[in-house]
């Protein structure tokens, strides 16, 4: 009686098993190089074997245009940045993640400015929209364990069939896909205009600057994503994009500038006055509208550092 | 230890493969194994309880015996007391001194004095009302020479404790349970499916209906002022779910736990909701505790005897420490009241005990005029509970008051409503599945059981995953009578 009840539960035990992997099977087949929210857009990047990658954090997924780009200098171009991930080792995960995936473009251009963050140990990382990649969470490919890791998933997370999907609560979203077109190659232009009252103009974000004391470290981790990049044959350049004018802060700005100097790497700074100076180029203090973005490529056009850069 | 924590997952295999295949043959040592593990549970929610629980065994035990042990009845009397003093003694200092102090300043303060009350603020031992009311039914049927004192120490203090049942019930008897804890346990291949099924429905309730309901239900009453009448009915609607869910799923739970070691519990809920007068609901509603009120208040008070106004007088006098055996606080008092009121009419028509089978018995629906009772009976318990689920008499009131006025007549709204429709259609299937099943001890007892295996098998795989699915979408919530 006690085996048969043993073997019974087992073969119940298995029956759940087999029906919650199938489940998790027909969920991968289903958003298998599709986005679900836009954010995650590893498969969809992989697919794109582009001269130039567009770097860094949500100012770079909001401000860098990969169409302006392909049409002006008709170079095939993927924006890859990180919306909320602005540590310079994300970021550099980030490409390590698209490199294994597709052949080296020839040229990177990332997002560089006072935002970004150096890394202090191996583990450093930021959690912000967890959720939107926990779709990768379960049974990482090779290519995406490292940006698995840094997102801490546990190994429920990556172990147990619907464990992620159930947890972030992304079911509806992966059957639906009703949000996958959110940001259309991997671009987050905002097109809205400022909503002052959700967020008021003020610098509050100046504390997210790097200190004095980080901007060595920073300078040291500069040089390294460049030996990265030389040594798979890429260019690097680095450009700093517009904040609103309370934001601005010359001297820190100046010292991105000189952080890429010292380590011989060219430095576009579209910090426009003409741009930073009207509010309604802005979504908030630190993102440009679908406007303001148009500005910027309007003048970005004729920046000759990039022309003779992208040439 | 939440029953529906992965801790549990992982503690209860555990103890039932130590059970049936390690320390089957030996009694002693499956009672042993019972006892253990029971206060490894116990201390698991605060070991320094675990004291409080142990003397209060051994104050019950022991006292037990000096009554039998007594020459005169002066001497058992004084057991007896002391028994009783001190275990409700502990009950009042951790449960009910601080609202005895408060009410009495504030009596005060209405006649110009003002007093600062010395309040304790300790926290309430989980189960204290449940493992005192085991204690206090087994002294007093020792007074009353229903059963003869447990010897065995370990055998007695599994009957108190058995993990099961320790920290919300059902409230057990000593002559149902410590004759099953006494007499060896072989394994029954049904029983112990039967128990599965039961726990299943159980974390089911808990987890799908309880739980989800429980987001609403908190939203709506935390932020009441906010709220339209018709979200307020939601709301109240929404606790209504969450309640049963909770509890009935609890006592599932515990019910198909001790099913497993070989042991049937008291059953606490029989589909109170499909209850066709407030009596009938009582019946079935917290089976346990009610009866236990019957037994050891309303029939020592004179019970049905001595016509119609003792009658009044005692069922008032049984709803209004039912309702502060709940909590120390006067919400729980007037919901108590407000059922004593409720059921007033059917004890003055001599009518309390008509629905005594369950409603359509052999029948697949109900008639008109049952739909009809089984509704007015619903309401009725539904407005009762917003008193039980308020903070404070004056919210409840507020609450109430919202329900009867304009705001009522308008399109319900709450932050969250999008995400209540699947629940909605949860709660749907649930009260289906009640239904079907209301003949049997729980819902889905005997569902499927003619069923091909496949359908079967299907039926429970897609509970479980349901289950899997809610456990994260839900706020996991404590069960709701842990607090008494």
């Amino acid at each position: 009686m006690i085996i048969n009840f043993l073997k019974k539960t087992v073969s119940f035990s298995i029956l759940i098993v087999v029906i919650i992997t199938t489940l998790q099977i027909l969920i991968t087949f289903r958003i298998k190089d599709k986005t679900v929210f836009g954010h995650d857009n590893w498969d969809t990047t992989s697919n794109i074997d582009a001269d130039i990658v567009l770097l860094g954090s949500s100012r770079c997924w909001m401000h860098l245009d990969p169409g302006f780009f392909n049409k002006k200098f008709n170079l095939k171009t993927v924006n890859i940045g990180m919306n909320g991930h602005s540590k310079i080792n994300s970021i550099q995960l980030r490409l390590e993640n698209y490199l294994m995936k597709n052949k080296s473009p020839k040229f990177v251009i990332f997002s560089f400015d006072p935002f970004i963050e150096p890394y202090f140990n191996k583990s450093d990382s930021n959690l912000i929209n967890k959720d939107k990649y926990s779709r990768f969470a379960f049974m990482p490919t090779k290519e995406n364990e490292a940006l698995v890791e840094y997102f801490k998933f546990n190994n429920a997370e990556k172990y147990i069939p619907l464990y992620a999907i159930f947890k972030y609560k992304l079911l509806g979203d992966c059957v639906t896909l009703n949000n996958s077109n959110l940001f259309p190659e991997g671009f987050g232009m905002n097109d809205e205009v400022w909503n002052t009252t959700k967020s008021p103009v003020n610098d509050e974000l100046k504390k997210y600057y790097f200190t004095d004391n980080e901007a060595s470290i920073l300078k040291k981790q500069l040089y390294n994503l460049n030996e990265f990049c030389k040594k798979k044959e890429i260019k690097l350049i680095c450009i700093q994009t517009p904040v609103y004018k309370v934001l601005y802060d010359k001297k820190k700005f100046q010292q991105t500038i000189s952080i890429c100097e010292s380590n011989n790497i060219e430095v576009i700074d579209a910090n426009y006055e003409i741009i930073r100076n009207n509010s309604i180029n802005f979504y908030n203090t630190n993102h440009l509208n679908k406007k303001g973005v148009n500005e910027m490529n309007k003048l970005l056009k004729n920046e000759q550092k990039l022309i003779n850069f992208l040439k | 230890m939440l029953f529906n924590s992965i801790n549990f997952a992982i503690f209860l295999p555990i103890i039932f493969f130590l059970y049936w295949f390690v320390i089957n043959k030996n009694l002693k040592l499956q009672n042993i194994l019972l006892l253990v593990s029971s206060y490894f549970f116990y201390a698991c929610w605060d070991w320094r309880f675990l004291f409080l629980l142990f003397f209060s065994t051994f104050l019950d035990y022991f006292t037990g015996i000096k009554m039998q042990e007594s020459s005169n009845q002066k001497s058992k009397q004084f057991w007896f007391w002391l028994s009783i003093i001190i275990n409700l003694g502990f009950l009042g200092v951790f449960k009910y001194y601080d609202f005895f102090a408060i009410s009495f300043a504030e009596a005060l303060s209405n006649f110009g004095i003002k007093v600062n009350p010395l309040t304790l603020n300790i926290i309430l031992p989980v189960g204290i009302s449940f493992y005192t009311f085991h204690g206090l039914s087994y002294v007093i049927d020792i007074y009353n020479e229903k059963i003869k004192p447990e010897k065995n120490f370990v055998e007695y203090a599994v009957f108190v404790s058995f993990f099961p049942l320790l920290v919300a019930g059902p409230i057990e008897r000593a002559t149902h349970l410590l004759p099953q804890i006494k007499v060896k346990r072989e394994f029954n291949y049904s029983k112990v499916v039967d128990g599965m099924r039961q726990i299943l429905w159980g974390l089911f309730k808990k987890i799908v209906i309880a739980d989800s309901c429980a987001n609403f239900a908190n939203e709506i009453f935390k932020n009441q002022h906010d709220y339209s009448g018709s979200t307020l009915i939601l709301g109240a609607l929404f606790f209504s779910f969450q309640i049963y869910g909770d509890f009935s799923g609890y006592s599932d739970i515990a019910l198909g736990t001790a099913r497993l070691f070989g042991i049937d519990l008291l059953k606490n809920f029989a589909f109170p909701y499909f209850s066709r007068d407030i009596a009938e609901f009582w019946r079935r509603w917290h089976i346990s505790l009610s009866s236990w009120f019957k037994d050891y208040l309303y029939v020592p008070l004179g019970g049905s005897e001595g016509g119609t106004l003792k009658r009044i007088r005692n069922t008032f006098i049984i709803f209004i420490v039912s309702g502060f055996w709940h909590g120390a606080n006067w919400t729980f008092i007037i919901w108590g009241l407000l059922n004593a009121f409720y059921i007033l009419p059917l004890i003055i028509c001599k009518k309390n005990r008509t629905n005594l089978d369950i409603v359509a018995k052999g029948k697949k629906l109900p008639s008109l005029q049952e739909i009809f009772s089984i509704l007015i009976t619903f309401i009725l318990t539904v407005f009762a509970w917003i008193f039980f689920r308020s903070e404070s008499v004056g919210l409840a009131m507020d609450y109430i008051f919202e329900i009867f006025s304009i705001s009522t007549f308008t399109i319900p709204y709450f932050s969250g409503i999008g995400t209540s429709l699947p629940v909605i259609f949860f709660v749907l299937l649930f009260f289906t599945i009640e239904w079907i099943g209301r003949e049997n001890e729980f819902a889905i007892q005997k569902i499927g059981l003619q069923w091909k295996r496949v359908f079967r098998w299907g039926f429970y795989s897609f509970l479980v995953i349901t289950i899997y699915y809610f456990s994260f979408n839900s706020s996991n919530q404590q069960f709701i009578y842990f607090q008494f």
